[in-house]
């Protein structure tokens, strides 16, 4: 493994030994040392947060456990090595309970046991640090903001409510029409969560065949039933302490619902083929395309494990109910498809804009993302025109449009009545969809260039 | 360097890893700066019966010694040490502290001499 250079300051008021434990230290180049000869000095550095200290016991200016506090407090990740002239195992052991991570004695082997002592904690440095920096990739890569994007008022219903469900440990519900992005928002939900240092588990339960499923989720012993050649962990200890994600929790046997609902009420499991039971500890986010109440209705789904489940719901609106995100996000797909294929830079022409605003994206995200993928890679120059844009028009009956010949005041008006029609006539979420004011709505109504029907007087939503 | 019998030795310092003439002039500068001045220190502070000084001095020179392999004195500083801190045997610590300092000034004349300094 590739190890990243340490920084060691050396904490010492000989400076005989300092200048030894200097040149000794150096001889590693990717050891940055630095050297202190009191206390004082050290403390006023201590911020640099040095992977290592090798800290003198006795120093003029202070008392060796107090100093090695300090750090511990300024620099909680900093490795103290406490180097004596006293081999006294009583303070040795204080000192370990105070949190240092070695104790040296001054001898002939000094030298030796701290360069094992050091070769030792960088391997443990290098391993945090690499830890670390893929917690934080992690943990921007599902920083709500960047998970979905999208300025939209029922996107950002969404955000404050995935902030509530991460900051809390409330059993989450997501619901939205295929291709929203309900697996993005679990995963964001756990890694925002203090339940990110753990796993997140997925399991498409509509992907595993119903006679597998109880294996999959439970786990099984060896032997339990034909072709369980060994034990196994199921996916429930598999996420303990994290979260288990159910995605198209609709599509679960009736059976298995009861199973699934025992191990909710009881917080522990028993593998296939076993009686022995193992506590867990696992939060639950659930998925699904379907209304799970309807289901409850058509008795497809257990009452009990609705209200169960049901905890915070998240619904996530569908792309034609996003108005301008549509553009957004197509832009983001587009630097991201272009960066990923070292393509130059990309954008949308303004026919390409109108095109995707007119499109009702039945396959939400998804659609779009492979529609303006293959846009990128039809389109030779930096600029996306709107025949590289090829939707399925099979898909797209919501709304036609002629728009090639009409003006910007008669689009505008176009794209206004489409949102209208498709949204039960509700003047004031069209106007936040479309990022327009109500009153510039009421005004084109007013100037016969839009029409709140088909029963005007009982379809005006104005709230 | 001479041949005659020295009350220091070099060959713990060239024993380490890339020890060459350089590191070892930059040790030798640095005990000639630091460590005959603490000797007399450690004189005047078992003068002054100021315990806790002598200590913390016989603690400090202890690692020198070693290191130097200055072994005449190796004993008496352990002993100054241990003595000093449990406030035992007191008054065998001034003779021993002048054994201690006549042979950190005798290393370090013989260092001078050596190294021409």
């Amino acid at each position: 493994m590739k190890q990243d250079p340490i920084s060691i300051f050396i904490v010492e008021d000989d400076a005989v030994y300092s200048a030894v434990l200097g040149h000794f230290l150096s001889l590693n180049p990717d050891f940055h040392v630095k050297k202190f000869n009191t206390a004082k000095n050290f403390l006023s550095a201590v911020y640099e947060k040095p992977d290592i200290v090798t800290l003198d016991y006795s120093m003029p200016d202070t008392n060796g456990d107090l100093l090695l506090m300090q750090v511990k407090e300024l620099s909680p990740d900093t490795k103290v090595i406490i180097i004596s002239g006293q081999e006294d195992i009583k303070v040795a052991v204080e000192l370990f309970k105070k949190g240092a991570d070695d104790y040296i004695v001054k001898d002939g082997d000094t030298q030796e046991r701290l360069w094992l002592s050091i070769r030792n904690m960088r391997e443990n440095i290098s391993l945090k640090k690499e830890v670390s920096s893929l917690q934080q990739e992690v943990a921007k890569k599902y920083n709500f903001q960047k998970a979905m994007i999208g300025n939209s008022h029922t996107l950002k219903q969404v955000f404050s409510l995935m902030e509530k469900a991460a900051s809390t440990n409330i059993t989450v519900t997501v619901t939205g029409e295929t291709g929203t992005g309900k697996d993005l928002v679990a995963k964001a939900i756990h890694f925002n969560s203090d339940r990110k240092k753990f796993p997140f588990v997925p399991v498409n339960v509509a992907a595993i065949p119903r006679e597998l499923l109880e294996s999959e989720l439970f786990g099984h012993e060896k032997g339990a039933f034909t072709g369980a050649n060994a034990k196994r962990i199921g996916k429930f200890e598999e996420a303990n302490n994290g979260t288990l994600f159910l995605d198209e929790i609709g599509e679960m046997d009736i059976n298995m619902q009861a199973k699934l609902l025992r191990v909710l009420q009881e917080q522990e499991i028993s593998r296939v083929g076993s009686n022995e039971l193992i506590k867990i500890n696992v939060r639950i986010i659930v998925a699904t395309h379907r209304n799970l109440l309807d289901q409850v209705k058509k008795g497809k789904f257990r009452e009990d494990l609705f209200y169960r489940l049901l905890g915070l719901t998240v619904h996530l609106p569908p792309l034609r109910e996003r108005g301008s995100d549509i553009i957004l996000v197509a832009k983001h797909f587009i630097d991201e498809f272009c960066r990923e294929n070292n393509f130059s830079k990309k954008h949308l022409s303004g026919d390409a804009k109108k095109k995707l605003m007119l499109h009702s994206f039945p396959g939400n995200i998804r659609e779009l993302k492979s529609v303006v993928e293959l846009a990128s890679v039809m389109c030779d120059t930096e600029e996306i025109m709107e025949e590289h844009i090829q939707i399925n028009s099979q898909a797209n009956n919501h709304f036609r449009s002629a728009s090639d010949s009409l003006t910007l005041k008669q689009f505008t008006a176009q794209l206004i009545q489409h949102c209208l029609d498709t949204n039960n006539y509700d003047v004031l979420k069209v106007a936040s969809q479309l990022d327009v004011g109500k009153s510039t709505i009421y005004r084109m109504v007013n100037n016969n260039e839009l029409k709140l029907q088909k029963n005007a007087d009982n379809k005006l939503h104005d709230k | 360097m001479t041949n005659k019998p020295r009350a220091y030795s070099l060959k713990q310092l060239y024993e380490m890893e890339n020890a060459d003439d350089g590191f070892i002039l930059t040790v030798i500068n640095i005990f000639l700066e630091y460590v005959p001045a603490s000797t007399n220190e450690l004189v005047n502070a078992c003068a002054k019966e100021d315990w806790d000084t002598v200590y913390f001095i016989a603690h400090k020179l202890k690692a020198n010694v070693n290191l130097l392999n200055i072994e005449l004195i190796k004993e008496d500083v352990r002993f100054i040490e241990n003595a000093a801190k449990t406030k035992t045997n007191l008054e065998q610590i001034a003779s021993k502290a002048k054994i201690v300092n006549n042979t950190i000034q005798q290393a370090a004349a013989e260092m001078k001499e050596d190294f021409n300094l």
